[in-house]
């Protein structure tokens, strides 16, 4: 009976992007075209591997607002590690590295909410400081101009999945990014309610004594989580850094607060532990066709953050309320 | 005597040593310019600012929330009053400039109540959550103040208020400072020795408890979000004395600020804790530590390393197991704990 | 025992300081918009530089990320520091306007850069005059593509000055010279408004994206900010657009390498901050030293051998002009 109401809950959720998705194609009819699409998917390729990281924790009932910190120095460290080598680089490596680099960070601000019984909300605003800022206190140059960067890597700006030529003269390429969201929602989907691992996690974020007396080891199940978490950082920034074509310090933080919106729209409810793959990538879709659209829609650019922030608020409401309608059905 | 007994071991105790130990230290790096008058007063005036975001960010995290719209309710207030302040808003109506003032400083006021009310009656009436509604409404709000302004500043400020930004109050104390005085003295008041501090606590700790206690969850909540809104309207006053200019995209970075201070206050760590007066510490560490970094020539990275590294030891060495072992290292404590904690009501 | 504590803090604070220690080094300060970026750590490079030449002591100071309050924060640690010359690169000019009158009353000199519009300052230097540097672009626009093209202007944000200058300017020369080109900005009035990219390259990849599927037939597109550019190049390059769409570009060469030598980017400009940091503390200390300001002067560093001084902003002719041919060269240097 759980699981099927947590899916009705999505289902409500996916009706508002339909719906935001059908309002706005009304408006404007190239909304709805392969080029738009695509790039929406291009668009939600950072956020969404991201919150989904960020899911694992959720459910464990824990915040960590250091998301874009963590990125920022495992996608740094690794793109340093392959200039020191001289390696030209290639994408699996690079993700993995980043990834390696991005859980050690993540499983420091794991162990230090589990061991002392802090909040990872809490010690994740420390440790955002701390990450964002360390390394390039001894570093003359933190800057990696285009070209010094590993030249394979540059390729993910151009590497795509499927390229369409419409008829209106224009292109559609779907970049390879989308291909890592639904990998990366595969393997936590399974992770998560497969594996023992998985299901000791959530059990932590529904009630901790419990897990302990069941026989899981709590401290085990948090480094799990944040370990993946900060992976999914890493990776995400790799992607960020390497579509970007360089790294400068301080260019990735803006991305920070989508990922937190598009998380808890999720429907990941801390306090209960809830939380699923599929309401994350709904709430992802929600907050990018939300996002990548009003430019397109021709909104004036003065009223884009206003029309933004009443969406945004709209779709909680909406979705809040149909809800708890729902519930009471 | 006996009070100063009992403050050994807390946060404030810990907090005033840390102060202490601080001012010593980071003078050291450049002792001439950082004890001088000059630096003195400009520490104080900066401080100001982040210190009643601070608050604005305290009365929510105390009743369990959190509140991410403190900056962008500061900016659209401020610009709502100084508009009228400076009579491009009723220019025509208001004609005197001290009505002006006036109008414009209960505009603002207002202004910023009113958001606490929105954001309230989502989080306190409609139950959603307080991270997703503030930060929509901190878009919705960014978003009014650049429908306003067009992207443009707007510059010019009444005399009181680019001299309460600037001045000092006998030439020695700037005036900036003095008002965050009145108002951490406010909220000391308020959470120490109202019936309405102490639901906020009790509501923050335990929102099952404090229902069942015959509180108005709704009611304490709306509340402490409308006197977020307020704060935050006189940190947006703060910010347009200092600058005399209004911009609708100032200060994304002082609610991570906001948040330090207010962690390292000792908020959070216990539900519906905090002591006003370690906030108020806090604030002063945290400055002492910014300029004085940047005075020893060290760079901004230096000291976001500090705050971080300053907050995570704060956390860790304020818990219980940490506690246990420096004492067993340092041979304190013991038995007069439990009697230290009676003494300090 | 509570206000005691607040009392003695107070007091803390109340207490008179020692005397500035004078010491016969000068003491010179710059505050950018952020550090960790080489555009404007080269400021950190070159005032360093000019620091070691006249035995003076130099702060590099900077919040790490673009926000006016933060920067504020920076502008009144480097004022605490009581410099001789302190230079900025204000993010919000009328947020530092008020600040820097603090400076000046305790006997700083202040020159800015990319500051024409503040008040309080002794000088700005700037590596050309903006309107001349928004023309230019235009006049490159209209020898490439003729005198009916359609083009798009796009800023990192609505309040960036510089940028909306440059913006304004290249929209206005067209519109009186050139009545046959298409602006597809919006309009406020009389005052175009440019496309707000964002501040990184991800954001004006996306805001490109849609501009281009909205109005695909854009022949010129002017990307004012230098780390969004390389998102709007790969926007049009994704399309497919890159053989009819350009992009002139502003800002650094090692950054736009790659769409230079693609072809999407075929002229762009930029300058040398580090230099337009040398060249204003040189005319700090020439203030301090009472020599005269004046057109013509050399400030000893390329592009400002003979600038112009016009009221408060002096210029120099320091822009540098980047083609496919010379990019290589170019992104050594930036």
């Amino acid at each position: 009976m759980g699981k099927r109401f947590r899916l009705k809950e999505v289902h409500i959720k996916f009706l508002l992007f339909v719906v935001i998705l059908v309002v706005f194609a009304l408006i404007q009819p190239k909304v709805f075209t392969a080029i738009n699409l695509f790039s929406m998917l291009n668009d939600a390729v950072f956020t969404g591997i991201v919150a989904l990281g960020m899911m694992v924790i959720m459910v464990t009932g824990n915040l960590d607002l250091s998301s874009t910190s963590i990125g920022m120095m495992s996608g740094y460290m690794m793109l340093r590690l392959f200039q020191m080598l001289g390696y030209a680089g290639d994408f699996v490596t690079a993700f993995i590295v980043s990834g390696i680099f991005g859980a050690l960070l993540g499983m420091l601000s794991g162990y230090l909410s589990k061991k002392f019984n802090l909040s990872g909300f809490v010690v994740s605003i420390g440790m955002d400081l701390i990450y964002s800022s360390i390394a390039f206190i001894f570093i003359d140059q933190p800057t990696i101009k285009t070209a010094e960067m590993p030249q394979n890597l540059l390729q993910m700006r151009t590497a795509s999945l499927l390229t369409i030529k419409t008829d209106t003269g224009l292109t559609a390429k779907l970049n390879i990014g989308i291909l890592l969201v639904i990998i990366v929602a595969i393997i936590l989907s399974i992770f998560l309610n497969k594996t023992q691992l998985g299901r000791g996690i959530y059990a932590l974020g529904g009630d901790k004594v419990a897990v302990e007396r069941v026989g899981y080891n709590p401290m085990k199940l948090t480094l799990v989580a944040y370990a993946v978490f900060g992976a999914c950082c890493g990776i995400a920034a790799t992607y960020f850094y390497c579509n970007t074509g360089s790294f400068e310090t301080g260019t990735i933080t803006s991305r920070g607060t989508d990922v937190i919106t598009a998380a808890i729209f999720g429907g990941c409810n801390m306090k209960d532990g809830k939380g699923s793959v599929s309401g994350i990538l709904v709430g992802v879709a929600i907050i990018t066709v939300i996002k990548s659209n009003l430019i397109l829609l021709g909104v004036p650019a003065y009223y884009i953050t206003f029309v933004v922030g009443l969406l945004i608020l709209g779709g909680v409401l909406f979705s809040t309320l149909a809800e708890r309608r729902m519930q009471k059905a | 005597m006996k009070r100063l007994k009992a403050l050994k071991g807390s946060r404030t105790f810990v907090l005033i040593i840390l102060l202490i130990a601080l001012i010593l230290l980071v003078g050291l790096l450049n002792p001439s310019k950082f004890y001088a008058m000059a630096n003195l007063q400009s520490m104080g005036r900066q401080l100001s600012e982040i210190g009643i975001y601070a608050l604005a960010m305290f009365t929510v995290v105390v009743s369990g929330g959190l509140n991410l719209s403190i900056v962008a309710v500061a900016n659209f207030s401020a610009i709502c009053g100084g508009c009228i302040m400076q009579g491009i808003y009723l220019g025509d109506i208001i004609v005197d400039p001290t009505m002006r003032l006036i109008v414009g400083l209960i505009v603002s006021l207002g202004t910023g109540v009113l958001s606490g009310l929105l954001n309230g009656y989502f989080v306190a009436g409609l139950g959603l959550t307080a991270v997703l509604v503030t930060s929509a409404t901190s878009q919705l709000f960014q978003g009014m103040a650049l429908v306003l302004t067009k992207g443009n500043s707007i510059v010019g400020a009444p005399e009181m208020i680019s001299a309460l930004g600037t001045q000092n109050m006998f030439g020695v104390v700037p005036y900036l400072l003095v008002l965050t005085i009145v108002c951490y003295a406010i909220c000391e008041f308020i959470f120490e020795k109202t019936c309405f501090g102490a639901q906020c606590r009790l509501l923050g700790a335990n929102s099952t408890a404090s229902m069942y206690s015959g509180i108005s969850n709704f009611k304490t909540l709306m509340k402490s979000y409308m006197l977020s809104g307020l704060f935050s309207a006189i940190a947006g006053l703060v910010s347009y004395s200092r600058m005399s200019a209004l911009r609708p995209d100032y200060g994304t970075s002082l609610t991570n600020n906001a948040m330090l201070v207010v962690l390292m206050g000792g908020a959070w760590i216990v539900a519906g804790g905090g002591k006003i007066l370690n906030i108020f510490i806090s604030l002063f560490c945290i400055q002492v530590i910014s300029s004085g970094l940047t005075l020893g020539g060290t760079s901004t990275y230096t000291r976001d390393t500090v705050w971080g590294l300053m907050l995570v030891g704060l956390l860790v060495f304020a818990t219980p197991e940490m506690k246990g072992y420096l004492k067993r290292l340092f041979h304190i404590g013991g038995h007069r704990d439990l009697r230290s904690a009676e003494v300090r009501k | 025992m509570k206000k005691f504590i607040a009392l003695v803090l107070c007091l803390m604070f109340c207490v008179a300081s020692v005397g500035v220690a004078e010491s016969d080094q000068l003491v010179v300060a710059t505050v950018v918009k952020a550090i960790g970026s080489n555009w404007f750590d080269s400021m950190d490079w070159e005032g360093t530089r000019w620091a070691e030449e006249h035995g003076a002591e130099m702060h590099y100071i900077g919040p790490t990320e673009m926000d006016s309050a933060a920067q504020l924060q920076s502008l009144d640690d480097a004022i605490a520091l009581q410099p001789d010359i302190l230079t900025v690169v204000p993010i919000a000019a009328d947020a530092c306007d008020a600040v820097l009158a603090g400076a000046r009353e305790q006997g700083t000199v202040v020159v800015s850069h990319e500051g024409s519009t503040l008040t309080n300052i002794d000088y700005n230097v700037d590596a050309f005059n903006n309107q001349e540097f928004g023309e230019m672009f235009a006049k490159k626009a209209v020898e490439l593509y003729g005198e009916d093209f359609t083009y798009c202007v796009i800023t990192s944000t609505l309040s960036t000055p510089a940028h909306m200058e440059w913006c304004r300017a290249f929209y206005n020369y067209l519109a009186e010279n050139y009545p046959n080109t298409v602006c597809v900005n919006d309009m406020d009035g009389e005052e175009v408004v440019p496309l707000e990219g964002g501040t990184n390259a991800d954001l004006n990849y996306t805001a490109t994206k849609q501009l281009l599927q909205a109005h695909p037939e854009i022949d010129v597109i002017l990307g004012s900010n230098s780390s969004g550019v390389p998102g709007i190049c790969r926007a049009v390059e994704e399309l497919g657009l890159n053989e009819t769409c350009k992009v002139l570009a502003v800002g650094s060469a090692s950054g736009h390498r790659d769409y230079y030598l693609s072809g999407t980017i075929p002229f762009g400009a930029f300058w040398y901050p580090g230099y337009a940091q040398y060249a204003a503390f040189q005319v700090g200390l020439r203030v301090i030293n009472g020599e005269p300001i004046e057109s013509g002067m050399d400030l000893g560093v390329e592009g400002y051998n003979n600038v112009t001084v016009d009221g408060k902003n002096i210029y120099g002719q320091a822009w540098l002009e980047v083609t496919a041919e010379n990019v290589d060269e170019m992104a050594e240097m930036l």
